[in-house]
C-alpha cells in the first residue's frame, strides 16, 4: 500500500476519527512538513495530502509490462479508393440519417473497382455497418477492407462479425451452440457447399432441437446434391422409435416441406403420383377440348388418411376447420407444402386451366378449399410461383394477391405495371420491395408518375428514407420535372411539405447521386 | 498547391447545421462562379436575392467574407467554397488576377492587419494619462480583495468539516450542496474557487478506487490554493498571478496585449486540437492546443462563445499558422493569446518527440508540479508509443513495454487512431492528468 492510498483511506473516514500522522508519509515529506502542527489535524491532512499527491504524480512511473500481444498490420498493397469517392463516403457517415442508403452503392462500386478503404474511413465505417440493420451493407464493407480494415476488425469484437469469410474462422468443435447457427447461417448464402459439408459431419452429433435449426438453414440455397441427404434424414426419422416426439415430428414436417418444394426429389415424384388420383382429365368434341378437374374423397382414401398424413407428413390427425372435412384438410396442406409444378405436371396445362380446377372445387363445396391459393399467396417470395402468380392475377384482377410477397416475383414492368394500377399505398409497397431486396431502376415513364402521385398526396413527408429510397431508384431524366415541382408557390400544408420535405431534399439528393455516379466512373 | 482536407474545413464549422449545409454547397454546379490563387478564395453563388452572394476566404491569414445575411462564422457558403477545394484538389480553377471585390477587401484586410497595433499603442496612452481611471481601479480590486479574502475563508472552513467528517459521504450529496457553496463564491467576486468547488460534483463516483483519489487531491490542492492567496504576499510575482488567475481575476485581453513585461513567442505554430465543452450559462469554452516548431512550446488558447454567437479564433486543427503569442504571467505559462497571426497552412511539419519514453517524461512532470501545483492537463509529446487495446482499456506503450493508461478519449476515437497507426509506434501529443494521458494529435 502506497502513501497516497493511506492518506486517501484515512481521509475518507475523516481525521476526526483518526489524524493523519508525519510517520504515515515518506521522509522528504515529513521534512517539508516539518512547520506544520499535526495537531491542527485538518490543516495537517491537506497539507500532507496536496505535498503527497505532487511527490506521486513527480515520481511514479507507469508500470512495465508485458510485451502487448498485438501483431502490427500488414502493409496496405490493394488500391485506396480515390478522393472523390471516399469524400463521398465520408458525408454519407456523417448524415446517415440523410445519406445512409447511398453507402451500399459506393461500398458495391469500391469492391467492384477493387478498391479499398482508407484508412481514416476505417473506423467510422466498421462502425456504422456494425450497427445498421441492412445485411447487404454488413456483407459489401467486407469487400473493401483490405489488408489493414480486416487487421483492425479482428480486434474488435463489435466488428468481427463483419469480416469477410476467408478472414472469419470458427472452431466448431469448441463454439457454441449458437456461435455454430450463426456462422452457418452467415455463410450459407456465400459458401452453401461448405456449410452443407460442416452439418452433415456434425450432423449425428446434434439433437433434434439444433437439426430443426440447421434444417431451416439449409432450406437456404437447397442444392440437388443435397437432396439424398435431406430424403435419407426423413426416412431415418421415420424408422426411429422416437419419431412422434414432438421435436421429431417439427423435424419431420420441415423436411417434407423441403423436399416437397424440390421437383427433383424423389420424395416429390412419389407424392405426385398419389395426387395424379385426384385430378381426371375429360375429353369432349372428338378430343379437342379437354377439362381438367380435381376431385377429393371426401372420406378420404389409401394416401389422405390419418396414417400417412400423420406419419409421413407430420400433418394434424383431424381437421381444425369448421366445414372441412379431414381429407379437405390434409389435401390443402399437401397443396399448400409443394411445388406449384406439381400442378402443371399432373394437369399438363398452364395455370389458366389449373385456376379454374380449383375456383370448381372451392364453389362446389361451399367451403374455404381455396387454400391452397391462400398458401401459394404466403409462399409467393419463391420464384417458383411467379407462373402461378401472373396467372391468377391476370383472371382474378391484382387486388386479390394484393400481398407484399408477391413483389418480387414480378418482373421490372409488371411490377411497375402493378404499381401504377395500384399505387394506393406506394410508400408502404416500396418499403416492403426494398426489405425483400427488390430495388429497380425506375423507368422514365414510371419515375414521373410516381412524382406527380406523390405530389398529389394530402400527406406530410417526414421520413427522410423514403426520399433517399426514391432518389437512389428514380430516373436521372426526371430532374426537369422535380424543378418544376420546386418552384410551385406552395398552396397548402400539404404541398408545403411536399416541397420541403421531398422536392428539396430529392434534388439535393439526386445531384449528390450524380457526383456519385461520376465519381465511379 | 496546398489546401485544407475536409477535415480541416469540418473543424471550422460553428455548428452542425452549417457544416450540413456548407457540405451541400460543396457542389460546383451550384456555383455561378469559383477560382482562387495563393492568397484567396473566391466564389459567387445563387442565393435568395436578385444579386449573387460573393464569398471570399483569406488564405493567409485565415478569414472570411460573405455577403449573405448569415450570422454565422463562417457561413455555409465560406464552408462550401472550402469543402469545394478540398474536393477538387488541384482541378479547382486557378485566377491570377483577382475581381475588384476580392482585391478591396484584400487590400483592407492587410491595412487593418498594419493599422491594429497602432490602434492598440492609441488605447494604451490614452488609458496611460487616465490617472483617475487607475486609481479607481485600485480602490475596485481593494474592495475585491476583501471580498475574496473573505469568501476564501468561509471556503476553508468547509474543506476543513469535509475531511473532519470524512470524504466518504461526498457521493450522498446533492449537487445542491455544492452549488450553494460555489454561489457563495462567486457573491465573493471567487469565480475561480467556485468553479474547483463544483469539480467535485464532477468526481466519478460511480468508480470508487476512482472517485476517492480525486475527490482528496482536489481538496488539498483547493486547501493550498486558499493557504496560497492567505499568504499572497510570500510568494514570487509569478506564482501570485497564478494564485490570482486560480481565484477568480481575469486579466483583460487588452491589458495584456499592452504589457511589455510579458513572455511573446513568434513562431510557426502547429495547432495540435481544438476541444469544445459546454459550461454552465449557455457558454460553450473552446480550447486551441498549440505547439511552437522553433520554440517547441506548448500554448493555450481559449475562446468563448455565448449561445450561437461566433468565436474570434479561426483555428483548424491539422494545420500550421505563423504568429506571435502572448502567454499570460505565470509560473508555468502555458495559457497565451495571439498577438499577430501570419499565414495560416495547411500543412503540418514532422516534428522530432520531446520525450522518446515514458522514464524521460518523469522530470518534466515533476519539474511542471513543482512550478505549478494545480496544473490539471499537462501538454507533452512523446515519440516511439504505440496504442494498445486491452480489454475495455486502452494503454499506451513505449518501447521498453511501460504503459500508461489512456482517458478522456472516446471508444471511437482510440479504436480510429489504431485503424490509422496500425498498431505501429508513431509520436504522441498528448495531456498527461492524475495516472493517465488523453492523445490530442499523433504523427508518424
Amino acid at each position: 500500500m502506497n502513501t497516497w492510498d493511506d492518506l486517501t483511506k484515512v481521509a475518507l473516514l475523516g481525521v476526526g476519527k483518526q489524524a493523519i500522522l508525519p510517520e504515515m508519509l515518506p521522509e522528504p515529506l515529513q521534512q517539508r512538513l516539518s512547520g506544520a502542527s499535526p495537531a491542527d489535524r485538518e490543516d495537517y491532512g491537506y497539507r500532507a495530502a496536496a505535498l503527497a499527491w505532487a511527490w506521486q504524480m513527480a515520481g511514479s512511473m507507469p508500470p512495465v509490462l508485458p510485451p502487448p500481444n498485438l501483431t502490427p498490420a500488414p502493409e496496405t498493397e490493394e488500391s485506396i479508393c480515390p478522393s472523390s469517392l471516399w469524400s463521398l463516403l465520408a458525408n454519407c457517415l456523417e448524415e446517415p440519417q440523410r445519406l445512409g442508403l447511398f453507402l451500399d452503392r459506393i461500398l458495391e462500386i469500391m469492391a467492384e473497382k477493387g478498391h479499398v478503404l482508407p484508412h481514416f474511413l476505417l473506423a467510422s465505417t466498421l462502425k456504422h455497418c456494425a450497427e445498421t440493420r441492412s445485411n447487404k451493407l454488413k456483407y459489401q464493407v467486407g469487400k473493401v477492407l483490405g489488408a489493414r480494415g480486416r487487421w483492425i476488425a479482428g480486434l474488435n469484437p463489435q466488428w468481427r462479425s463483419l469480416l469477410p469469410t476467408e478472414a472469419e474462422k470458427i472452431d466448431f468443435d469448441t463454439a457454441t451452440a449458437l456461435e455454430r447457427r450463426e456462422w452457418l447461417a452467415s455463410q450459407r448464402a456465400l459458401e452453401p457447399e461448405l456449410v452443407f459439408r460442416v452439418m452433415q459431419q456434425a450432423w449425428p452429433t446434434e439433437n433434434a432441437r439444433e437439426r430443426k435449426e440447421w434444417l431451416k438453414i439449409l432450406a437456404v440455397n437447397t442444392r440437388m446434391e443435397e437432396l439424398p441427404f435431406l430424403e435419407e434424414t426423413l426416412e431415418a426419422i421415420l424408422q426411429s422409435k422416437d419419431k412422434d416426439r414432438p421435436a421429431n415430428l417439427e423435424l419431420r414436417h420441415i423436411l417434407c416441406t423441403l423436399l416437397l418444394r424440390r421437383p427433383d426429389a424423389a420424395f416429390f415424384s412419389q407424392v405426385k403420383a398419389q395426387l395424379a388420383n385426384y385430378v381426371s382429365t375429360q375429353s369432349a368434341m372428338l378430343g379437342l377440348v379437354k377439362k381438367t378437374s380435381l376431385k377429393i374423397p371426401a372420406q378420404g382414401d389409401d394416401f389422405l388418411c390419418k396414417e400417412v398424413m400423420t406419419e409421413t407428413f407430420a400433418l394434424d390427425p383431424v381437421s381444425p376447420y369448421k366445414g372441412w372435412t379431414d381429407s379437405e384438410f390434409w389435401f390443402g396442406q399437401l397443396a399448400g407444402m409443394m411445388h406449384p409444378f406439381v400442378w402443371e405436371l399432373l394437369f399438363d396445362a398452364g395455370w389458366d386451366k389449373i385456376i379454374p380446377a380449383f375456383d370448381a372445387l372451392h364453389d362446389e363445396k361451399k367451403a374455404p378449399v381455396y387454400y391452397p391459393l391462400q398458401q401459394l399467396q404466403l409462399a409467393i417470395g419463391e420464384t417458383c410461383y411467379r407462373p402461378a402468380v401472373i396467372t391468377i392475377a391476370q383472371q382474378k384482377g391484382l387486388e386479390v394477391l394484393m400481398t407484399p410477397e408477391m413483389f418480387p416475383a414480378l418482373s421490372t414492368p409488371e411490377l411497375e405495371q402493378f404499381l401504377m394500377n395500384g399505387a394506393q399505398k406506394f410508400a408502404t409497397d416500396l418499403n416492403t420491395l426494398q426489405a425483400y431486396g427488390r430495388e429497380w431502376d425506375f423507368s422514365l415513364v414510371f419515375s414521373k408518375y410516381i412524382l406527380k402521385y406523390l405530389s398529389q398526396q394530402k400527406v406530410i413527408y417526414s421520413d427522410s428514407r423514403f426520399v433517399q429510397k426514391i432518389a437512389l431508384m428514380i430516373h436521372p431524366g426526371i430532374i426537369t420535372d422535380i424543378r418544376e415541382l420546386e418552384s410551385v408557390v406552395p398552396e397548402d400544408y400539404y404541398t408545403q411539405s411536399f416541397q420541403y420535405q421531398f422536392v428539396k431534399p430529392l434534388i439535393h439528393l439526386l445531384q449528390f447521386r450524380a457526383q456519385m455516379e461520376k465519381a465511379l466512373k | 498547391m496546398n489546401y485544407f482536407n475536409a477535415d480541416q474545413v469540418a473543424a471550422l464549422a460553428p455548428d452542425p447545421s452549417s457544416l450540413k449545409s456548407g457540405r451541400e454547397l460543396a457542389n460546383a454546379l451550384k456555383w455561378e462562379s469559383y477560382a482562387c490563387n495563393e492568397r484567396v478564395l473566391f466564389g459567387e453563388i445563387k442565393g435568395s436575392g436578385k444579386e449573387p452572394y460573393r464569398t471570399q476566404i483569406d488564405l493567409q491569414q485565415l478569414g472570411f467574407k460573405c455577403s449573405c445575411p448569415s450570422r454565422k462564422f463562417p457561413c455555409k457558403h465560406g464552408l462550401g467554397l472550402l469543402f469545394l477545394r478540398a474536393q477538387q484538389g488541384d482541378a479547382f480553377p486557378q485566377s491570377g488576377a483577382e475581381p475588384a471585390w476580392v482585391s478591396e477587401w484584400m487590400d483592407k484586410r492587410s491595412e487593418r492587419a498594419a493599422g491594429k497595433t497602432e490602434a492598440s499603442e492609441a488605447v494604451a496612452a490614452e488609458e496611460a494619462a487616465s490617472a483617475k481611471r487607475s486609481k479607481e481601479k485600485e480602490k475596485r480590486d481593494s474592495k475585491r480583495q476583501s471580498s475574496v479574502e473573505a469568501g476564501a475563508a468561509e471556503l476553508e472552513l468547509w474543506l476543513r468539516d469535509m475531511l473532519r467528517i470524512g470524504l466518504l459521504a461526498l457521493p450522498e450529496k446533492e449537487p445542491a450542496y455544492f452549488e450553494k457553496t460555489a454561489a457563495r463564491m462567486v457573491d465573493a467576486k471567487a469565480t475561480g474557487l467556485g468553479n474547483w468547488v463544483l469539480g467535485f460534483t464532477k468526481l466519478p463516483y460511480t468508480h470508487p478506487r476512482q472517485w476517492q483519489g480525486q475527490a482528496l487531491s482536489q481538496a488539498a490542492r483547493l486547501y493550498l490554493l486558499i493557504q496560497g492567496l492567505k499568504n499572497l504576499d510570500k510568494q514570487s510575482p509569478l506564482v501570485q498571478e497564478d494564485i490570482r488567475a486560480l481565484v477568480g481575476w481575469n486579466l483583460k485581453k487588452e491589458d495584456l496585449l499592452q504589457r511589455t513585461d510579458l513572455e511573446t513567442v513568434e513562431d510557426q505554430w502547429l495547432v495540435l486540437a481544438r476541444v469544445v465543452s459546454q459550461e454552465p450559462n449557455d457558454i460553450t469554452l473552446y480550447k486551441f492546443w498549440l505547439y511552437g516548431q522553433k520554440s517547441r512550446r506548448f500554448a493555450l488558447l481559449l475562446d468563448f462563445a455565448y449561445r450561437n454567437m461566433p468565436i474570434q479564433t479561426l483555428l483548424a486543427p491539422g494545420t500550421s499558422v505563423d504568429a506571435t503569442l502572448v502567454y499570460y504571467p505565470s509560473n508555468w505559462p502555458l495559457r497565451a493569446l495571439v498577438k499577430t497571426q501570419g499565414e495560416t497552412s495547411p500543412e503540418m511539419p514532422v516534428l522530432q518527440p520531446e520525450f522518446p519514453s515514458w522514464v524521460s517524461v518523469q522530470p518534466y512532470i515533476a519539474q511542471v508540479i513543482s512550478r505549478m501545483p494545480w496544473a490539471t492537463e499537462i501538454p507533452i509529446m512523446v515519440g516511439a508509443l504505440r496504442l494498445i487495446p486491452q480489454e475495455e482499456r486502452w494503454f499506451l506503450y513505449d518501447e521498453e513495454n511501460a504503459a500508461m493508461e489512456v482517458k478522456g478519449a472516446s471508444s471511437d476515437e482510440l479504436w480510429d487512431i489504431l485503424a490509422q497507426t496500425g498498431g505501429r509506434a508513431v509520436s504522441f501529443f498528448l495531456l498527461r492528468s492524475d495516472h493517465s494521458v488523453k492523445p490530442l494529435a499523433w504523427q508518424f
